[in-house]
């Protein structure tokens, strides 16, 4: 298991400060827009850089107080880090050189694990003659052959072009699974996040807002900030109204009894850009119902998002692909309550 | 978010600011030795500002007021020649892909290690009064006398700085224009500004740090020219590198000299902190982007490509040719023609004194450059690659000339001897290998040192395995630049060599004043084979690792 307790560093007026757990064999995404101090917090955990207080504590060994080389953390660059005064091969072997492994038992370690990352044929390569993807593979070798307890990634396919990224994110977590490695990675990119992690952690202004499984923050999230960043439809600012309701500024709306506000703080309302039903504009004003003006339609295949001016917001909502809406006009929408959330803005 | 600098990524060893003290009282002991020199010279009760007052005062003697007005115009006019002749190259290296464009850039070594004399000399046989220029015209024109003799003059001396000297401003200026982004440029055009109100405001705000820093360096080593006016300069002036020299060496006047000396170095001073901060801001345009695409030359580019490249051949490449030549050709008894051959060697050879000429070279030389090579490396490596309030006055020693720099370390160590010309030598290399390890160390990426930490290796290991390596080139490449410019330098043995100490440059100081060029010329390609061999035992080295 990995913890992270209190671990807390500042530059000039920007403080990181973070409490984590990550379950042993488990990957982790720390998920958040740049800037949120994700790269830091894997630098503290690396040991590249120092925090000012709180512990890190790997399967009940304390790191905190470790030089970087004795942690028994690796670490995947974003820029990849490759040594260029050495082969692919000789990057590959440099973790086991470095604990005295000899030479013929490292050799054979990188050749098997260059095999399995289908680089049996570069690794006589030097760095910069490698294509991207190349050079990733080859750093994610380097990583596991020096056998990590834990292996941390930093963004290690925002270099990379968007198909080789989809196929590459597959290939990275079977791998590490298959080495039954730890891992933490950290990524702004959403889908590569839910596509990864066994657990995900939302990051925003150097704190961890919310943890939970892919499903749970995707499709139950408990903070406005999550849903925001996950964008899987609108969020509404809301305050209680009558019993059962919820007023907004586009009406009221009932949502299902019992799921009540995941914590403290202002409320706000959150369902799935795909949650509207088309009504007539005569059932418009009844509860549960959204009112607006097609600003623009844009067809994104698997459906038709509508921008709507809703009067007092602009929300973007998902229709049917073959629906044909035209600019300007009224549309009503119903969004029944069982799709409905309520979720919290922090503070 | 800018992440913090990494801790680990710094590899600052000592203190930086100790470090910088170091390299500045390095620099300012020589000064500092002469001025007390001079003050224990005043006899006693001379104050302390007394050495200051001196140099002061030598400004009303006419002869050195001449001294100082001829060097500040000859170095002035020099570098404004090379200026000229520097920009047309920069803009074709940075922007155009021609055969000979990597020769044209490599030749930005040419001011540093080709030594002074080997120059004076080529541009002697090529444009003097018997040289290849002036023979081709009296035979093409039918006239009986030499038609260009400018060349011991003024403009003799412009025109030897100014070739000598351009390959600094293509270097220096064309890697910046390489890097300025042409949208810029294509931006203003298409907000209506003309073609050349577009340069003035894409492109110029960049490159001008980059002219002010190459043109200040070049006019320094003008200002400091000393073969080239000891050669050249006898009729029509004189600078006050030459007059120090004159003063102490040959009409034993050493307060004179320690008053021009503290002169030439408060000026040198003056320029060194104007080089400075040009480099300061050009440092900065220089690290944004990547080069951008180069193009063939076609149309009109490319004639004015031809146009260069001629220049070039006939007044850069004609001289060295002229050397070569030279040194191959045996003139033979009176009335019988000259021919080609390996006589002026034989003769060298057999001259008593060569072998031991070569010897002297070579056990100043290297231990010179191996001195420089390490202490530079260490001041690089101390200082890191922090920037710290005071870093530019690491260039501190390239305001103390040759000449002063022998003078007060021979003030320092008086029995110091020959033995004293090695840490001279080293010293004089000093600024250049420091900036040579510093730029390997700031282009020096952190990543592949902080992962080789993650990766189980200690910081030491981490430094020997991953950064020394990428650091290595710049320092053997140092080693070797220090080499060229101790193996070449003239005025460190010509102030402190005693007794039969004569290294190459000396023997062909005296070989060129008694007219036997022939021999000279031989005995300069002798010295560029060395070099040569030098740098190619670096290249070869880079080669095997490879």
């Amino acid at each position: 298991m990995l913890e992270l307790r209190g671990l807390a560093r500042t530059m000039g007026d920007f403080a990181l400060n973070v409490d984590l757990e990550l379950a042993s064999g488990a990957i982790g995404a720390i998920l958040g827009p740049s800037g949120c101090g994700k790269s830091t917090l894997l630098r503290l955990v690396a040991g590249l850089e120092h925090p000012e207080a709180g512990s890190i504590e790997l399967e009940g060994r304390r790191l905190d107080s470790l030089p970087p080389e004795a942690r028994g953390v690796g670490l995947v660059f974003q820029d990849f880090a490759l040594f260029p005064n050495m082969s692919a091969l000789r990057n590959i072997e440099y973790g086991p050189r470095m604990r005295g492994e000899p030479r013929a038992g490292r050799e054979a370690k990188a050749r098997l694990l260059a095999s399995s990352l289908g680089l049996s044929a570069l690794l006589e390569r030097q760095p910069s003659s490698l294509s991207g993807g190349e050079q990733q593979r080859v750093a994610l070798a380097r990583t596991l052959a020096a056998e990590p307890r834990l292996v941390l990634l930093d963004e290690p396919l925002s270099s990379l072009d968007a198909g080789l990224r989809r196929r590459l994110r597959g290939e990275i977590a079977e791998r590490l699974r298959e080495a039954g490695v730890m891992a933490l990675h950290v990524t702004h990119d959403v889908e590569e996040a839910l596509a990864i992690a066994d657990r995900v952690y939302l990051m925003e202004n150097g704190r961890i807002t919310e943890t939970g499984s892919p499903e749970e923050v995707y499709l139950r999230p408990r903070l406005a900030s999550t849903a925001r960043f996950v964008g899987r439809g609108p969020v509404i600012p809301a305050e209680p109204g009558s019993p059962g309701l919820l007023r907004t500024a586009l009406g009221d709306f009932a949502w299902p009894i019992g799921v009540g506000p995941g914590g403290p703080g202002r409320l706000a309302l959150f369902f799935a850009a795909d949650a509207g039903n088309l009504l007539p504009w005569a059932e418009a004003g009844r509860p549960n119902t959204l009112r607006g003006r097609v600003v623009s339609a844009s067809f994104l295949g698997r459906c038709r998002r509508v921008v709507m001016d809703c009067g007092q917001l602009i929300l973007e909502l998902d229709l049917d692909p073959g629906a044909m809406p035209r600019r300007g006009e009224n549309l009503c929408f119903d969004i029944p309550p069982d799709r409905c959330m309520l979720v919290t803005e922090e503070g | 978010m800018k992440p913090a600098k990494p801790d680990l990524a710094r590899p600052g060893i000592i203190g930086p600011r100790l470090v910088l003290a170091a390299v500045v009282a390095l620099a300012l002991a020589p000064v500092a030795a002469i001025a007390y020199g001079s003050m224990a010279g005043a006899g006693p009760g001379a104050g302390l500002l007394s050495p200051f007052a001196a140099a002061g005062q030598a400004l009303t003697v006419p002869r050195n007021a001449r001294a100082l007005a001829f060097s500040l115009e000859q170095a002035l006019m020099s570098a404004l020649a090379a200026l000229a002749l520097g920009l047309p190259g920069a803009w074709l290296v940075a922007h155009y892909d021609f055969p000979g464009r990597r020769l044209l850039k490599a030749l930005s070594a040419v001011p540093f290690s080709v030594p002074p004399l080997l120059v004076v000399l080529s541009f002697v046989l090529y444009f003097g009064r018997s040289g290849w220029i002036n023979r081709l015209s009296m035979m093409a024109f039918g006239l009986s006398e030499p038609p260009f003799t400018f060349l011991y003059g003024f403009w003799g001396i412009v025109l030897v700085h100014g070739f000598y000297n351009f390959p600094i401003v293509l270097q220096t200026v064309g890697e910046v224009w390489a890097r300025i982004p042409r949208d810029r440029e294509e931006s203003a055009r298409l907000l209506g500004a003309g073609r050349l109100r577009a340069f003035a405001t894409g492109t110029l705000p960049s490159l001008a740090p980059a002219i002010a820093q190459a043109t200040g360096l070049a006019f320094l080593f003008c200002f400091f020219s000393f073969a080239v006016v000891l050669v050249f300069g006898g009729l029509t002036g004189s600078t006050l590198e030459v007059e120090v020299y004159r003063r102490a060496r040959i009409e034993a006047d050493p307060s004179g000299a320690a008053a021009i000396a503290l002169l030439e170095s408060a000026v040198a001073m003056a320029v060194v902190a104007l080089i400075g901060l040009a480099e300061g801001k050009n440092s900065a345009a220089r690290r944004g982007g990547t080069p951008v695409k180069r193009e063939r030359p076609a149309g009109w580019s490319a004639i004015a490509l031809l146009a260069y490249a001629s220049l070039i051949a006939v007044f850069f490449f004609g001289p060295l040719a002229a050397l070569a030549v030279e040194a191959f050709t045996v003139s033979g008894p009176p009335g019988e023609a000259a021919r080609a051959g390996f006589g002026n060697f034989a003769r060298l050879f057999a001259r008593a004194g060569f072998l031991s000429s070569l010897a002297d070279t070579a056990v100043t030389a290297l231990p010179a450059a191996f001195l420089a090579a390490f202490a530079g490396s260490l001041a690089a490596v101390g200082m890191g690659r922090k920037d710290f309030r005071g870093r530019g006055l690491a260039g501190l020693p390239l305001a103390i000339s040759g000449i002063v720099a022998a003078l007060g370390w021979s003030l320092i160590f008086p029995d110091g001897g020959n033995a004293l010309v090695v840490p001279v030598l080293a010293f004089t290399a000093l600024p250049f290998v420091i900036k040579s390890v510093s730029g390997a160390l700031a282009t020096l990426e952190p990543g592949p040192g902080l992962a080789a930490r993650t990766l189980g290796a200690s910081a030491l290991r981490a430094t020997l395995t991953i950064k020394f390596p990428a650091v290595a080139p710049a320092i053997l490449a140092a080693g070797a630049f220090s080499f060229a410019i101790s193996a070449g330098d003239l005025n460190a043995p010509l102030v402190l060599g005693r007794g039969s100490f004569q290294p190459i440059p000396i023997l062909m100081y005296r070989l060129t004043s008694s007219y036997r060029f022939s021999e000279a010329c031989a005995a300069g390609l002798v010295l560029a084979l060395m070099t040569g061999l030098v740098f190619f035992a670096k290249d070869g080295g880079s080669d095997a690792r490879a």
